[in-house]
C-alpha cells in the first residue's frame, strides 16, 4: 500500500512538472531563460520559444539574413533575424555601449538543419523593449594618483640608474 | 646532483628577471596605445600604470644587481620558470584593474591561462571589455605562444647563455646553428602567418558586413590566440560568436600549422617541400588524429543526435582538432558536451593529453614523445624475439635521420609519466572538490596540457583550491617539468646554509 502510494506520488509530480513546462513553452508570455535551451534542449528542441535580452558585439550577414547573438543573466545564444528586424537595432552591447534588450520569438533548433546544426532560434517576431544607450567612463582619481607617483619614482630610477652608469664608463668598475 | 645556488647564482638570475620584467613593460604599451586611440581612458591609466610599475621594479633589479659571468644552466632555468610567475602576476594588474575579474586570483589565473596558451577563462562579461583589455589577453597568448623568453631573446639576451634559457622553456631543438638565428626565425614564420592570417580573417569579417575596425580587432585577436594555440576569443562564446564554417575552416587551417614543428616550417621555407611526406612526427600526428577522431565518431554511432553527417563532423572534428592541436577554440558551449557520449570525451581527453608537435606552439605530451616511445618498444620486441648477438637499431627520420638511443626513450618515458601524473592529480583534486571523475579529468588534462576546453568547471565560481590548481598545471604544463624543478631546488637551497 505504501509503495503504490509513494509510486503514485512520484508519478504525479513527473507528470505535472511536464504538463507545467509544457504549458509554460506554449504560453506566449512566458520568458525562457536562454540557460535552460542549453540545458534542457530536448524540452525545447522545434518549439516556438520567446527570448529576452541584450543585443551584444556585431549584426553579421548570411546571405540575406543576420545573425545577431542575445545574452541574457546566464547565457547566450544566436539569432537569425531578416533585414527588416535588423533596421530596428540601434546599439550592440560592448564597451561603453549598453546594447539594445530584444524580445524574440521563433522556433529553437538543437541542431538546425539549415545552418550546420547550429543551435539557433529563427527570429518570427523580433521587438526592442527597451533601447540601448551609451556608457561614460568612471576615471578613479586614486589610479591617476598612483599613476603619476609610480612614474616620478620611475624617472628618479632611471636618472640615477643612468648618472651611475655615466660614472662608471669614466672612472671604470672600481669607483 | 644539482649543486646548491649561490649568491652569484641569486644576483644573475634577479638581473636577467629585471632586463625580462622591463622587457613585459615594453609590451605593455601596446594595448595602451590601443586604448589611447580607441578613447578608452580608463584602461589607458591601467595599462600606464603597470608600464610604470615594470619599468619601476626591472631597473630596480638592474640597479641592484649588476650582469655576472655567464650565466649558467642552473641560473637560465630558475629564469624561465620565475620569469612566468613574475609575468603573471603583472600581466594580471591591468585585467585585475579593469573590474572584470573577482579578484586578484581570478586575474591571475587569466593572465597564466593566456601566456601558457591555455585557453581557460574566468572573465566576467566578456562583450563589455575595452579594446586594450581584450588586446591584452590576445597579446599576452602571442607572448606566452612564441615564449617569454624567444621575445627576450631576439632582444637582449646574448651568447651561450642564451640557449640556456631558451631549453628550459621547452623547447630542445635548435632550428638554425644559432640560437638567436632559431628564435629570429620562430619570430619571422609567426610574423609572416600573423600579416596573412588577419588580412584573411580581415576579409571574411568584413565581407559578413562587420565594421572595418572591429573586423580588423576581431581577425587579430582571432589570429593570435588561434596560431599560439590559445584559445582565446574577442567574445563570450568563443568561435561560436562568429557563426560561421568558413572563420571556423580558417581558425582550423591556421592552428593546425601553429601545432606543427619549426623545424618542419623551416625545411619547407628553405625549399624542402618532401620533409613534409618524411616527418615521422607529422606522419604520428596524422594517425593520432585519425585515431582519436574514431574514438569520437563510434561514441557516436550509438547516440547519433545530428540531422546529418556535415553537422556532426562541424561539431565533433573541430573539438578534436582543437584539443589535438592545443588550441582550444570550440564552435559549441560547454553544455553540448553534457549529450557527448563518455568515449567521444575519452577520445577529447587523449587528443588533449597528446598534444601538437615539438618546438611548436601546442602543449601536452608532444607526438614525438610518443612516437619515440612507440619505436622504443618496437625495438626492445625486435631485441627480446632477435638472437643474443643481433645488434637492434631502430630509426626515424625528423628534420634528420636520427636513430633511436636509450637516452631519448629514457626521456620521452620520463616526461610523458610526469605528464600522465600531472593530469591525474589534477584530475582527482577536482573529484576532491566534489566533481564527477570525468569532467574533472577533462579539465585537468586540458589545463595541463593548455589546452582550454572545458566541461563548465572552470568558472569564477570554482573553488578557489582549484583555481591554484589549474594556475600550477597550466604553469608545470608549459614549461615541460625540467625547469620548475630547478627551481623548487634553487628554493629549497635557499633555506639551506651552502
Amino acid at each position: 500500500m505504501k509503495r503504490t502510494q509513494i509510486f503514485l506520488a512520484v508519478m504525479w509530480s513527473v507528470f505535472s512538472g511536464v504538463a507545467i513546462t509544457s504549458q509554460n513553452i506554449k504560453n506566449t508570455a512566458y520568458i525562457t531563460p536562454i540557460r535552460a535551451l542549453f540545458e534542457t534542449p530536448s524540452l525545447y528542441d522545434g518549439k516556438e520559444v520567446i527570448i529576452k535580452g541584450e543585443v551584444i558585439g556585431d549584426i553579421i550577414r548570411d546571405g540575406t539574413d543576420y545573425w545577431i547573438n542575445i545574452k541574457d543573466e546566464n547565457g547566450f545564444i544566436g539569432v537569425i533575424i531578416n533585414s527588416s528586424q535588423k533596421e530596428k537595432i540601434r546599439y550592440t552591447g560592448r564597451y561603453k555601449m549598453k546594447g539594445d534588450i530584444v524580445k524574440v520569438s521563433g522556433v529553437y533548433h538543437l541542431h538546425c538543419p539549415l545552418h550546420l546544426g547550429e543551435r539557433d532560434i529563427h527570429a518570427e517576431k523580433f521587438e526592442i523593449i527597451e533601447n540601448g544607450y551609451e556608457v561614460q567612463e568612471v576615471m578613479r582619481t586614486d589610479k591617476l594618483i598612483g599613476s603619476v607617483v609610480l612614474g616620478m619614482i620611475t624617472i628618479f630610477i632611471l636618472l640615477y640608474s643612468h648618472k651611475k652608469s655615466i660614472h662608471r664608463d669614466i672612472y671604470g668598475q672600481q669607483s | 646532483m644539482i649543486p646548491y645556488f649561490s649568491r652569484e647564482d641569486v644576483g644573475s638570475i634577479l638581473h636577467y628577471l629585471g632586463k625580462i620584467i622591463k622587457g613585459v613593460g615594453i609590451l605593455i604599451l601596446i594595448p595602451f596605445f590601443i586604448g589611447v586611440i580607441n578613447k578608452e581612458w580608463v584602461p589607458a591609466i591601467d595599462f600606464l600604470f603597470t608600464f610604470l610599475l615594470s619599468i619601476f621594479i626591472g631597473d630596480t633589479l638592474l640597479l641592484i644587481f649588476k650582469e655576472g659571468k655567464e650565466i649558467n644552466w642552473r641560473q637560465g632555468m630558475s629564469i624561465v620558470s620565475l620569469c612566468w610567475i613574475i609575468v603573471m602576476f603583472l600581466g594580471a594588474i591591468p585585467l585585475y584593474l579593469s573590474g572584470h575579474y573577482i579578484g586578484y586570483l581570478d586575474a591571475s589565473f587569466e593572465a597564466m591561462s593566456a601566456l601558457a596558451t591555455t585557453g581557460l577563462t574566468l572573465v566576467n562579461d566578456l562583450d563589455h571589455m575595452a579594446y586594450a583589455y581584450n588586446f591584452w589577453r590576445h597579446l599576452m597568448c602571442f607572448i606566452g605562444g612564441q615564449g617569454i623568453i624567444l621575445v627576450a631573446l631576439t632582444l637582449f639576451v646574448r651568447g651561450g647563455s642564451a640557449f640556456k634559457v631558451y631549453v628550459g622553456e621547452a623547447r630542445e631543438e635548435k632550428i638554425m646553428p644559432n640560437i638567436i638565428q632559431t628564435a629570429r626565425f620562430i619570430w619571422l614564420v609567426s610574423l609572416t602567418y600573423l600579416v596573412i592570417g588577419t588580412a584573411i580573417l580581415f576579409g571574411i569579417n568584413l565581407w559578413r558586413n562587420i565594421s572595418p575596425g572591429r573586423a580588423l580587432f576581431h581577425a587579430i585577436c582571432l589570429f593570435m590566440a588561434g596560431w599560439d594555440t590559445a584559445g582565446f576569443a574577442v567574445q563570450s562564446q568563443n568561435v561560436l560568436y562568429y557563426h560561421s564554417p568558413v572563420v571556423e575552416l580558417v581558425t582550423a587551417m591556421f592552428f593546425l600549422l601553429g601545432a606543427v614543428n619549426f623545424g618542419v616550417h623551416y625545411a619547407v621555407w628553405t625549399g624542402r617541400p618532401r620533409e613534409l611526406l618524411r616527418n615521422y612526427e607529422l606522419k604520428i600526428y596524422i594517425v593520432s588524429i585519425l585515431i582519436t577522431f574514431f574514438l569520437v565518431c563510434t561514441g557516436f554511432i550509438i547516440h547519433f543526435q545530428f540531422p546529418d553527417f556535415i553537422s556532426f563532423f562541424r561539431e565533433g572534428f573541430y573539438q578534436l582538432i582543437s584539443a589535438h592541436t592545443g588550441v582550444g577554440y570550440s564552435n559549441i558551449t560547454f553544455h553540448n558536451f553534457a549529450y557527448w557520449p563518455p568515449l567521444a570525451i575519452l577520445g577529447i581527453i587523449i587528443a588533449m593529453g597528446l598534444g601538437g608537435s615539438s618546438t611548436s606552439t601546442s602543449g601536452g605530451i608532444k607526438i614525438l614523445r610518443m612516437g619515440i616511445l612507440l619505436k622504443g618498444i618496437k625495438k626492445e620486441i625486435k631485441v627480446l624475439t632477435s638472437p643474443g648477438a643481433t645488434v637492434v637499431v631502430e630509426r626515424f627520420h625528423h628534420i634528420r635521420d636520427i636513430v633511436i638511443e636509450d637516452t631519448h626513450i629514457k626521456m620521452a618515458a620520463i616526461i610523458i609519466i610526469l605528464y600522465i601524473t600531472l593530469y591525474l592529480t589534477g584530475g582527482l583534486i577536482g573529484v576532491f572538490y566534489g566533481y564527477p571523475f570525468l569532467p574533472s579529468l577533462f579539465e585537468s588534462v586540458s589545463a595541463s596540457a593548455n589546452v582550454g576546453l572545458s566541461m563548465g568547471i572552470t568558472s569564477p565560481f570554482m573553488p578557489t583550491g582549484l583555481k591554484i590548481t589549474y594556475i600550477i598545471q597550466m604553469w608545470i604544463g608549459r614549461l615541460e617539468f625540467l625547469s620548475v624543478f630547478v627551481l623548487f631546488r634553487f628554493l629549497l637551497s635557499l633555506k639551506s646554509p651552502e
